[in-house]
């Protein structure tokens, strides 16, 4: 149609850009068509920043969430440097049982009845609970994400079928479900973590699918359509960036609730028996609870830790990511 | 003007602070017993937030630094929380703009009508309900008696604002504040709900201060004009004085750029004015007018092919226990060149046949010819290439953008998935069509947030033009504008269609809008297409009564100002 026009803007993308600087420098000419500025100009230049920033900086403004994310960390840290802190297999007996905290200056936090150091049993705890939280996250979202956004986005037998699935899973009690599957499995991190993904993804799965039901029926994504884009460009381009916040909320309180599975799992005798992790060390302490209270009580602190952490997280991003959110909305 | 003690509200140098910012500076007017005053502004005007300020319901983080507002000579700034809450509803009340959401959903109108009298009369329940079904006569809702036990959503659009008339009259005030009564209303239902508060008023002789932006209503139904612009007041005047030559340069071009029914105006003859708002040296708002020169457009081709031919198409949509035909056996065809009106109300079909031609919902029956090209039934993938000449631009300029995307991402992407692979061609591509909708080329890497409406519906054209195409669909273009923005738009539109060689097939319920743009009209009912003539017969010669009656409700806005000039 445009043949004309597109012969006299044939410049090099150098000239093109050459125009793009001269034209942002008389600004009002520039702008010649925009005779009466409405009030959504006055009221948003103040709040040009890129779209992104200004959530990390609410973010980082919340002492909670910072403090959150400081221990969170530290916890990572702690985990990557345990096989070098303390090489060698955390399960070894290493000295006397029954040292308490303190008592002996090689064992900090003390022995327990089989002489295994504690604080090495933290550490190389702090592992398995963070691979499992973040294995069992990651395959729960991508599972949740990818059955939700379909339901969501397709509607009609789709979404049917797919909702009488997410309903299925929903209906057996969650901890009954993964002991089961646990049972089945041989216990090893990876089984744990693919049975926690499998009891938590319909959460997340119905969260995508209301996100993607209402943004569906948005205008620009009625004009993506429009324009021929193909479903998968306009779900993970056009749709799912929109839905993501709360996702993200989500993700957080995830970890935190599959640490929490885990250790439940280990304390039951259900975990990995191969390797330590905070539920089998409070499972192991759990009869002496008496006489040696800091076996339960330290890993459980640990425990208790990350997972406030992860919620401190999750409320800071839920604050930082939904102001905007709602805005847009309304 | 009147006698002192007529005075119902005396407003005087009222200032609106959100922290730094103004958004209402020294307003002063007044509104007599029995009398309508109008407030008109466009969006950002401060129009709203000085309503808001009357019954101190601004929001918490505003404060009124000066200024007096009394009414029935007490200063209501002045009232504490206790005594302000007694002149709310009972002396001053409110209506709102939407109806949709100003009920709530989980009461009986009944209810909610009888909740007002009893807080404010300490009337029995009984009494109270007694009353409501004669409120509900007094603002005309058919059969009072049943209805007074309906849910909002069991009552149309017109209805519910009806209803919130009922509760704002409830407790007979002497001052009835109206914050765009009918903007979300259509044509047809608006004039009745103005017709209603005008009786009303000289019934209960209330003061009326009416909010809006349409000139047309405010022409119609007040005695007085107060024009804002960005928080000041620029000028009041009798309303029978509008349209006269020598008032204020942007009442003028508010006048000059809403488009009236009956003034015919058409594009071929003359584009719209534009109002320019500039600061001086010395820091004012200058106004000023300008008219673009109208430019010839190429005579529409009636020999060739037309480029769409709709032929019997039907649409139902199905829900699980519910069958609604949302459009039935539309006939139309379009020209090269052509620019084809539809009008109709809410719920009368046009969006579902704008959605069906664009292939965007799947047509029952019926065949759709583009550029010769049966399209009724190909897949996605035969479409594609369709697509391309075949492109729309959406109502809502602040939903129709996503709004985590760059501007650059939003148009570069159709260019993408259309196989545009080079990216210094798509970087010349936008460049191009950012210079036809008139858009500086630094608008490329800002969010859609950053702009304002007219703006934003800017991106969402070039957005519809990336592609090239050789026929668009505007649905409802320029309704959710401002009037300047409005002409701004129609006369690009208008530009664009000449230098591109477009087609349009242009959606509106403002029939004014409508008749400046078309070539052909076709009026819309029910799912039906019921009449179809050229754009000067159909205004002048229409043949249902039911264009008849659009056309009335759209025109009679000016028969009261022409009764009070002459």
């Amino acid at each position: 149609m445009t043949t004309e026009t597109a012969v006299t803007h044939a410049a090099t993308p150098i000239q093109a850009r050459a125009s793009a600087t001269q034209a942002e420098k008389p600004d009002t000419s520039q702008w010649h068509n925009i005779k009466a500025p409405d009030a959504r100009t006055t009221r948003t230049a103040s709040v040009s920043v890129p779209a992104g920033r200004r959530e990390l900086a609410a973010f980082l403004r919340n002492p909670n969430a910072l403090f959150g994310l400081v221990f969170l960390s530290l916890m990572v840290l702690v985990a990557l440097v345990a096989p070098i802190v303390f090489p060698g297999d955390p399960l070894g007996m290493v000295g006397k049982p029954f040292l308490w905290p303190g008592q002996d200056a090689a064992f900090p936090l003390g022995t327990d009845s089989m002489g295994r150091n504690v604080l090495a049993g933290l550490f190389h705890g702090a592992r398995i609970s963070l691979f499992v939280g973040l294995t069992a996250t990651a395959l729960g979202l991508g599972v949740g994400i990818t059955v939700g956004s379909l339901a969501g986005y397709f509607g009609g037998w789709v979404d049917d079928v797919l909702v009488r699935i997410i309903e299925i899973f929903q209906t057996l009690p969650n901890f009954v479900l993964l002991v089961v599957l646990v049972a089945i499995a041989q216990p090893s991190a990876t089984t744990v973590s693919v049975a926690i993904a499998i009891v938590s993804w319909p959460m997340v799965a119905r969260l995508t699918r209301a996100e993607f039901r209402a943004i569906r029926e948005k205008d620009y994504v009625v004009a993506a359509r429009s324009l021929g884009f193909r479903h998968p460009r306009i779900i993970f381009r056009e749709i799912l960036p929109n839905a993501l916040p709360p996702l993200i909320v989500t993700a957080s309180v995830m970890v935190a609730t599959a640490i929490l599975m885990e250790s439940a799992l280990s304390f039951m005798g259900l975990g990995d028996p191969n390797v330590v992790s905070w539920g089998s060390m409070i499972g192991n302490g759990r009869e002496l609870i008496r006489t040696a209270w800091y076996l339960t009580f330290l890993p459980g602190l640990a425990i208790v830790f990350t997972v406030l952490a992860l919620n401190l997280i999750g409320d800071g991003l839920n604050d930082a990511l939904n102001p905007r959110f709602s805005e847009e909305r309304s | 003007m009147s006698p002192a003690s007529s005075r119902l509200l005396e407003v005087e140098n009222l200032t609106v602070r959100f922290g730094s910012a103004d958004p209402v500076r020294h307003l002063s007017f007044s509104v007599d017993r029995g009398e309508t005053v109008a407030v008109v502004g466009e969006s950002g005007s401060g129009k709203s937030l000085s309503a808001l300020a009357l019954m101190r319901l601004l929001p918490r983080n505003a404060e009124v630094p000066n200024g007096r507002i009394t009414f029935e000579g007490t200063d209501l700034l002045k009232l504490s929380d206790r005594d302000i809450r007694k002149v709310r509803g009972r002396e001053i009340a409110m209506i709102f703009q939407e109806p949709m959401t100003s009920l709530n959903p989980v009461a009986t109108i009944g209810n909610q009508i009888a909740e007002v009298l009893r807080l404010h009369e300490k009337l029995s329940r009984k009494e109270a309900r007694a009353r409501a079904i004669e409120l509900l006569n007094l603002v005309k809702i058919p059969d009072a008696e049943k209805r007074v036990d309906d849910f909002p959503h069991q009552l149309s659009g017109g209805q519910r604002q009806r209803v919130m008339i009922a509760i704002a009259v409830a407790c007979k005030p002497k001052l009835l504040i109206a914050d765009e009564p009918t903007t979300a209303l259509d044509a047809t239902i608006q004039a009745q709900i103005l017709e209603l508060l005008d009786e009303l008023r000289r019934k209960l002789s209330m003061g009326l201060l009416l909010i809006t932006h349409d000139l047309g209503v405010v022409s119609r139904w007040s005695d007085r004009v107060v024009v804002m612009y960005h928080g000041d007041k620029l000028e009041e005047l009798p309303t029978s004085e509008l349209f006269s030559a020598d008032r204020h340069p942007y009442t003028r071009g508010l006048a000059q750029a809403s488009i009236r029914l009956e003034d015919g105006v058409h594009h071929t003859s003359r584009s719209l004015s534009e109002i320019r708002v500039v600061k001086d040296l010395d820091g004012q708002n200058d106004y000023q007018i300008r008219q673009p020169v109208p430019r010839d457009l190429p005579p529409v081709a009636n020999d060739d092919e037309p480029i769409l031919q709709v032929d019997g198409l039907s649409v139902t949509y199905r829900t699980r226990n519910r069958e609604n035909r949302a459009l039935d056996k539309a006939t139309l065809t379009l020209a090269k060149g052509e620019t084809l009106g539809i009008v109709g109300e809410s719920g009368s079909g046009k969006s579902t046949l704008s959605k069906a031609i664009m292939r965007l919902v799947n047509a029952e029956s019926g065949s759709i010819r583009f550029q010769g090209q049966d399209i009724t039934g190909l897949s996605p993938n035969q479409l594609q290439p369709v697509r391309r000449d075949l492109q729309m631009i959406f109502q809502d300029p602040f939903g129709s953008l996503n709004p985590r995307k760059s501007i650059r991402d939003i148009l570069e992407a159709p260019l993408i998935v259309h196989g545009v692979h080079d990216a210094a061609e798509r970087r010349q591509r936008i460049a191009e069509t950012f210079e036809h909708v008139r858009l500086p080329l630094s608008a490329a890497e800002r969010y859609p947030h950053e702009f304002s409406g007219g703006q934003r519906q800017r991106i969402g054209i070039a957005r519809a033009l990336i592609l090239r195409p050789s026929l668009v669909i505007c649905d409802e273009p320029v309704s959710a504008l401002d009037v300047s923005i409005q002409a701004q738009i129609l006369n690009l539109l208008v530009d664009l269609k000449r230098d591109l060689g477009l087609s349009y097939l242009f959606i509106s319920h403002d029939l004014a809008v409508v008749q400046y743009i078309s070539d052909r009209v076709i009026v819309m009912k029910d799912s039906r297409i019921i009449e179809e003539s050229d754009h000067k017969t159909i205004w002048r010669q229409p043949k249902t009564d039911y264009t008849r009656a659009l056309i009335a409700a759209a025109a009679g806005g000016e028969t009261r100002s022409r009764a009070l000039a002459s």
